[in-house]
C-alpha cells in the first residue's frame, strides 16, 4: 500500500515539476509572433530646404488603395461604395475595372487617411491598402532644375536629390539646407520669365551668386519643367541651361580682356587705341558695330564695348597671358559644382593669332552661364577665382587675390561707368537707389551651316551689387530676344539683358537687406573708372540719392 | 528527500513559473504599449510631414504675393531701405500737432505720408 502511494505520490510530483519547468521555460522563451512591432514608416527621405529652413522636397504617406478583380463578388455594389467614400472616384468607371480580368487595379492614388480610413471600414475582401511614400516639391516648377526630381523607388535622379541621395535616405537623415534663398529665386524667375514674354524670347536665365561665400541664390533656367511629372516635359524643357550648356557669350567677356591687359601692364586706363579701321587678323575682319569715334582709352574700350579695341589690347598682351588670365579664374577647365553635370568649356584647339583677338571679345570660346557668373564675380569682388556650392555656407571663401588689388579697383569703377553712361544704363536706372556696376553682351548665334546669324542673338548681363563692394553677382541671359513694341530691332543687351537684371536687382535688393549707397561713393568709383564728369552720377529723376550717406 | 522536502521544492518550481509567467506577461504588455506608442509616432511623424508639405505650400512665394496683391502690398522698394536713425523726426509745432496727416521726404527722395493713429493722442 506504502509501496502503491509512494509511486502514485512520485508520478505526481514528476508530472507538476515536469509542468513547473515547463512553465518557467516558457516564460524564459522567446515571446514569438505574440507581439509584432509596429511597421517602418514609409517616409524614409529626408527633406531638400533652402538657405532659411523652407521646405522644398519633402516625403508624405501617399497611400494606395488596390483592389484584385478577381475576389470582386459584385463589382457595381462595390464600385458604387468605393465611390461614396474615395473624393473624385467615378462609380461607373470604377465598376468597369473592377469587373475586368486583370488581377491588380488602382482604386485611387495618394487617398488621404480619412479615405483610407473609411476604405477600411467597407471590409470588401478585394481592395487593400498599400502603404507607399510621395515625394512632393511645395514649390513646383520653381528652382526644379536645381531641386530635381527622384523615380518612382524615391531615388534622386537630378538636382539636388541626385547630388545629395546618399545623406537624404534613411528614416533618421537629416534635412539638406541648400545655397538657394526662395525668395530671392521667386523675384528672379517672375521678372525673367516677364522679360522672356516681353522680348519674346526663346529662353532665358538667370543666376544669383554671393561673391563672399560662392553660394548661389538663385538659378533660374526658362522653360521649366514641373518635377512632380519631368517626363511630360521636353529635354530642352529638362535642361538646366546655367549649368549643362555652354554659350559663347560676347562682349561680357571683355572685362576680363581688360583687366588682364591693365593687370599685365601691357595698358594703362588712359591709353588710347586707335579704332577708325577695320582690324584684320589671320584673313578675317574685326569691326565695332556702331563706331562713334576714330581712338577710344582703354575705359572707352569697355564703356563703348569696342571688339578692335579690345582685340588689339589682346593681341599686344599676347596668348600666353590671355590664357594664363583665364585659367586664373578657372575658366579653362570644368567648373566644380555639386550636381555633377557641369558641361566642360569649349576652348580653342589652337591658340591662333585669330583666336587671342576673338576671345578678347569673348568669342571663340564658350562656357556655361555659371561658369562665367561665378568668374565675373571673383574678378569684381574677392579678386580670385569662387568654388560656386549650392549648400548653404556661411563662412566666406578666403584665397590669395590673383589679380592685383588696384586692377580689381578699377574693374570696379570701369563697371560702374558701364551701368551709369555705358550699355548698362537701363540696368542703373531700375535701381536708382543702388550702385551697380556690370557689362552687357550681344553674341550672334551660329546657324546650322556653322556661320553666325544676323539679328538672331543672345543677350546677356552681367551685374554687380553693391559695385564698390560687391557682395552678389547677377546674370541675366536672354536667346533670341527682339526689341519691345515696334522696335524689334533693339534685341541687343542694353535693350533686353541690361534693364531685365535691373529688374531682378530691384527686387531682391530689399530682400536680400542691401542698403542703397551714397553719393560719395559714386564719386570715388568714378575716379577708379577713369570718369571725369561729376555731373551724370546718377540716372535723371534721382538727385536726391546723390545727398545719401556714406554706406556703412 | 523527504515528502515535505519534495512537496516544497514543487510548490517552489510552481512558484517561480508562475511569477516568470506574470512578469513575462507584464513585460509583452510594455512591448505592446511601446509598439503602440511607436505606432502612434510614426502617425505623427506622418501627419507632421504632411502638414510640413502643406504648410511650404500655402508658403510659396507667388501665392503669397498673390494673396496680398489685392489688399494693396507690393514688393519693397530699395529707396524704401532706411535706417532708424535716418527716419525724420515727427513734427513738434503746435500748428503740426492738429493735423492727421503728414508729407516727409526721406533722404532717398521717397515722400511717405505719416497718419495719426486716431486713438492715440498727442502728448503735450
Amino acid at each position: 500500500m506504502n509501496a502503491r502511494l509512494l509511486l502514485i505520490s512520485a508520478g505526481f510530483v514528476v508530472l507538476f515539476a515536469a509542468i513547473g519547468l515547463r512553465i518557467v521555460e516558457l516564460g524564459l522563451g522567446n515571446p514569438g509572433t505574440a507581439v509584432t512591432s509596429p511597421a517602418a514608416s514609409v517616409v524614409q527621405r529626408a527633406d531638400v530646404v533652402d538657405r532659411h529652413g523652407h521646405v522644398l522636397a519633402t516625403t508624405v504617406p501617399a497611400p494606395r488603395i488596390v483592389a484584385d478583380p478577381r475576389r470582386v463578388r459584385d463589382a457595381a455594389a462595390e464600385a458604387r461604395a468605393l465611390a461614396n467614400v474615395l473624393v473624385g472616384t467615378d462609380a461607373q468607371r470604377l465598376e468597369r475595372r473592377l469587373a475586368s480580368s486583370r488581377h491588380y487595379v488602382v482604386v485611387k492614388r495618394d487617398a488621404s487617411l480619412a479615405e483610407v480610413a473609411a476604405t477600411r471600414r467597407l471590409g470588401l475582401p478585394a481592395v487593400g491598402i498599400e502603404h507607399r511614400a510621395a515625394r512632393v516639391y511645395p514649390n513646383g516648377r520653381l528652382a526644379a532644375h536645381l531641386i530635381g526630381f527622384v523615380d518612382v523607388d524615391n531615388n534622386g535622379l537630378a538636382g539636388a536629390e541626385r547630388a545629395f541621395d546618399a545623406r537624404l535616405k534613411g528614416p533618421n537623415a537629416a534635412p539638406v539646407r541648400l545655397s538657394l534663398d526662395i525668395a530671392v529665386q521667386a523675384a528672379a524667375t517672375e521678372v525673367l520669365a516677364d522679360a522672356l514674354a516681353r522680348y519674346q524670347a526663346v529662353a532665358g536665365s538667370a543666376l544669383v551668386i554671393d561673391v563672399r561665400t560662392g553660394e548661389l541664390l538663385a538659378g533660374v533656367s526658362l522653360p521649366d519643367f514641373d518635377p512632380h511629372r519631368p517626363a511630360a516635359f521636353s529635354a530642352d524643357a529638362r535642361k538646366d541651361r546655367n549649368v549643362t550648356q555652354t554659350f559663347e557669350l560676347g562682349s561680357v567677356f571683355k572685362l576680363f580682356n581688360v583687366a588682364m591687359a591693365l593687370d599685365a601692364g601691357t595698358f594703362r586706363l588712359n591709353d588710347r587705341l586707335d579704332i577708325s579701321r577695320t582690324l584684320r587678323v589671320g584673313g578675317f575682319r574685326i569691326n565695332d558695330f556702331r563706331r562713334r569715334h576714330d581712338t577710344v582709352t582703354v575705359a572707352e574700350a569697355l564703356l563703348y564695348s569696342s571688339n578692335i579695341a579690345n582685340a588689339k589690347m589682346a593681341l599686344r598682351t599676347g596668348a600666353a597671358a590671355q590664357r594664363a588670365f583665364l585659367e586664373r579664374f578657372g575658366l579653362d577647365r570644368r567648373l566644380t559644382f555639386e550636381t555633377g553635370n557641369v558641361a566642360p568649356p569649349l576652348l580653342p584647339r589652337r591658340w591662333r593669332e585669330v583666336t587671342v583677338a576673338t576671345v578678347a571679345f569673348g568669342h571663340g570660346l564658350a562656357v556655361t552661364p555659371l561658369h562665367f557668373a561665378t568668374a565675373a564675380g571673383g574678378l569684381l569682388g574677392p579678386g580670385h577665382a569662387i568654388e560656386p556650392t549650392l549648400l548653404r555656407r556661411d563662412a566666406p571663401v578666403r584665397q590669395t587675390p590673383v589679380v592685383d588689388p588696384a586692377v580689381v579697383r578699377t574693374m570696379r569703377g570701369l563697371a560702374y561707368r558701364v551701368a551709369l553712361e555705358g550699355s548698362g544704363r537701363q540696368a542703373q536706372a531700375e535701381v536708382p537707389g543702388y550702385l551697380i556696376g556690370g557689362k552687357t553682351g550681344t553674341a550672334e548665334k551660329v546657324g546650322p551651316n556653322g556661320r553666325y546669324l544676323d539679328g538672331v542673338v543672345r543677350s546677356s548681363f552681367i551685374a554687380a551689387l553693391p559695385i564698390d563692394d560687391p557682395e552678389y553677382v547677377i546674370f541675366v541671359m536672354l536667346d533670341e530676344p527682339t526689341g519691345e513694341g515696334d522696335r524689334p530691332d533693339l534685341y541687343f543687351a542694353s535693350w533686353t539683358a541690361a534693364p531685365t537684371a535691373g529688374r531682378i536687382i530691384a527686387r531682391l535688393g530689399p530682400v536680400l537687406g542691401i542698403e542703397p549707397s551714397a553719393g560719395e561713393t559714386a564719386v570715388e568709383l568714378l575716379r577708379l573708372g577713369g570718369g571725369k564728369s561729376e555731373t551724370a552720377l546718377f540716372p535723371a529723376g534721382d538727385e536726391a540719392h546723390a545727398a545719401r550717406r556714406t554706406r556703412g | 528527500m523527504s515528502g515535505f522536502g519534495l512537496l516544497a521544492a514543487l510548490v517552489l518550481v510552481l512558484g517561480i513559473g508562475g511569477g516568470v509567467m506574470v512578469f513575462k506577461h507584464h513585460v509583452d504588455e510594455q512591448r505592446q504599449d511601446v509598439a503602440r506608442l511607436e505606432s502612434a509616432l510614426r502617425q505623427e511623424r506622418e501627419t507632421g510631414a504632411r502638414l510640413r508639405a502643406e504648410l511650404a505650400y500655402h508658403h510659396r512665394p507667388a501665392y503669397l504675393q498673390r494673396l496680398a496683391t489685392p489688399l494693396g502690398l507690393v514688393p519693397a522698394t530699395p529707396q524704401q531701405m532706411v535706417r532708424p536713425e535716418e527716419l525724420p523726426k515727427l513734427p513738434v509745432a503746435d500748428e503740426d500737432r492738429k493735423r492727421d496727416r503728414w508729407l516727409v521726404v526721406l533722404p532717398s527722395g521717397a515722400r511717405v505720408v505719416l497718419a495719426r493713429r486716431p486713438d492715440v493722442e498727442p502728448q503735450p
